[in-house]
């Protein structure tokens, strides 16, 4: 007979999830902040559901990278949606409580819970030098989303070895001291390798968001800010009235352009690339 | 792989099984010729070869009958992301069936009230309709008025030709311009619309979105910027608390936060079609 787990894990993946694997929710509470600890969303959480899938191939191919960032998002949707369902079919199925908690930042740049730990702790990849993003053995760079369940699950644990950085990209680094990711985003991205091992990374968020997301919630903040800081009336009514303030309103009620990076860091990833390619 | 006329079969039957009710295939280089840049389809995918059409969402009786203004617009809205659902799913199908690749059209404006692409234009060069003077938006004989959505797709699929004859004017709406020179819609919208019928065929049209936005869209995105420039602009500090804490902003902040009331038209001019009205069931009552 079929393991709970095997069978949530096949009913994610029927749902057109490309991946699933489950995480401990008392580990990941152990390693997250007062506030983003599963028990604090759920405090019956016992295990957390990690569902992935890849982006379009054709996202890639797509010169403008605000459209790319539209297309992801809505991958990212479709996606939420499948973690939403999933707490029904938890909740019906084996009688156990489940949420899917709100993917959003609860405050600046945090998110509520961190998909990204629950993804590494599920065995669904590890942390890259790529914006931290978590790359799958096989896929490479995929979306995530989570639902937390009551229901004790065998947790798959994390990998035993880091998928950052590729063999190829180990070399490169010994060779020039940079990776493709790296060499694609310097001033988003700096890191050390050491034995083929990330020994330091870091990944400028506050960077990569002024210039992946030009029209997202902060930059109609600012944009706002600008506005009551004009004296001039006529210049006033050209920033508010102006097409890049239009973007940025419009980007915010069509939920389009809002929390892409510019995807320019994954593009070069050896890991998963024949995934990304297409006739 | 199949066969190119097999997999287009596959292609509509997989989108109609999904919910469309009409699809349609056209060439990018079709909507290229007549795209402006940086709105064609190939500047949106490289190596983009056809566009898939998926028309459906079809505003239900129901909608048409409530006499709030706003309803029919919000259900609309909801419609439309029917649609783009579809389109969404049709893309994964072909990356994953056909092994090319494909995206679905972005529903995003590039600008001001530019969409990133013209989906009325895609379905027009899909065989699906032709422009109709009401709010210049594609009419199908059989189903009236669609929301369409797209899938930009390097699969050299074979297109559909556009219709050749058009189907608005629809006869009567001829007979009555012959009589009186306005049609059904454009004597419920004489602001918005403006036309000339010739020889039983459309020989001008115009469609003043900016005067049909200010009517229809009330508490849209544009209403936002309008009303956040006034408050900005005013320099008593009660009568700003006013405006900020007011109905109508909250209204148009709401409107943008649960995405309603955005981009939909009034359907005043598109209620009163004889070939939209011909499209529902009889039985139902007359729209």
């Amino acid at each position: 007979m079929r393991s709970p787990e095997d069978a949530i894990k096949t009913w994610a993946i029927g749902q057109s999830a490309l991946v699933a694997g489950i995480a401990s929710a008392s580990d990941i509470n152990q390693l997250q902040a007062e506030g983003h600890r599963p028990t604090d969303i759920l405090p019956s959480a016992k295990s957390i559901i990690v569902i992935g899938s890849l982006p379009f191939a054709g996202t890639w191919k797509i010169p403008d990278y605000k459209v790319v960032g539209e297309v992801a998002f809505q991958c990212n949707e479709e996606l939420y949606r499948i973690a939403y369902h999933m707490v029904d079919h938890i909740e019906s199925k084996y009688g156990y409580e489940s949420l899917f908690p709100p993917p959003d930042s609860i405050g600046n740049w945090n998110p509520l819970l961190d998909i990204k730990r629950c993804a590494e702790m599920a065995g669904l990849g590890s942390r890259s030098l790529a914006g931290e993003m978590i790359l799958h053995p096989e896929y490479g760079f995929l979306y995530f989303a989570v639902t937390l369940t009551s229901m004790p699950l065998v947790p798959d644990g994390p990998l035993k070895d880091p998928v950052c950085p590729a063999p190829s990209c180990v070399k490169l680094f010994e060779k020039i001291g940079t990776t493709p990711c790296m060499n694609a985003c310097p001033d988003c991205l700096s890191g050390k390798i050491e034995d083929g091992r990330i020994v330091s990374s870091r990944y400028d968020r506050n960077r990569c968001a002024t210039r992946a997301q030009s029209t997202s919630p902060p930059a109609l903040q600012r944009l706002i800010l600008g506005a009551t800081e004009k004296d001039d009336p006529e210049e006033r009514k050209m920033l508010v009235l102006g097409d890049y303030f239009s973007r940025s309103v419009k980007s915010l009620s069509y939920r389009s352009h809002l929390d892409a990076t510019c995807m320019e860091c994954w593009r070069p990833c050896p890991v998963g690339m024949k995934y990304r390619v297409k006739k | 792989m199949p066969n190119l006329a097999e997999a287009k079969k596959q292609i509509k039957n997989f989108a109609k099984k999904n919910g469309a009710l009409i699809t349609g295939i056209a060439s990018v280089s079709s909507i290229d010729d007549e795209a402006p840049k940086g709105h064609r389809p190939s500047e949106v995918l490289e190596g983009a070869k056809s566009v898939i059409v998926v028309g459906g969402g079809k505003i239900n009786l129901g909608a048409y009958k409530s006499p709030m203004a706003y309803i029919p617009g919000y259900i609309s809205s909801v419609k439309v992301s029917g649609v783009h659902r579809i389109a969404f799913k049709l893309a994964d199908f072909v990356e994953k069936k056909f092994d090319h690749y494909a995206i679905f059209s972005p529903q995003s404006l590039s600008g001001a009230n530019q969409p990133v692409i013209d989906d009325q234009l895609c379905a027009i060069k899909a065989g699906l309709g032709t422009r109709a003077i009401a709010a210049y938006r594609v009419l199908n004989e059989t189903y009236g008025f669609l929301n369409y959505a797209s899938v930009i797709t390097t699969m050299p699929l074979e297109s559909d030709p556009p219709l050749k004859k058009p189907v608005c004017p629809a006869p009567e709406c001829v007979e009555m311009y012959e009589e009186s020179k306005t049609t059904p819609c454009l004597q419920v919208c004489p602001q918005c619309l403006k036309a000339e019928i010739k020889d039983g065929t459309i020989k001008k049209i115009q469609f003043n979105r900016m005067v049909h936005e200010s009517r229809s869209q009330t508490t849209s995105t544009s209403a936002f910027q309008k009303i956040l420039l006034e408050a900005l602009n005013e320099t008593d500090p009660e009568k700003k608390k006013m405006m900020l804490l007011g109905d109508f902003f909250s209204r148009t902040i709401r409107s943008m936060a649960y995405n309603y009331n955005l981009s939909s038209t009034t359907v005043e001019c598109l209620r009163v079609c004889p070939v939209e009205q011909r499209s529902y069931n009889k039985k139902k009552g007359p729209v």
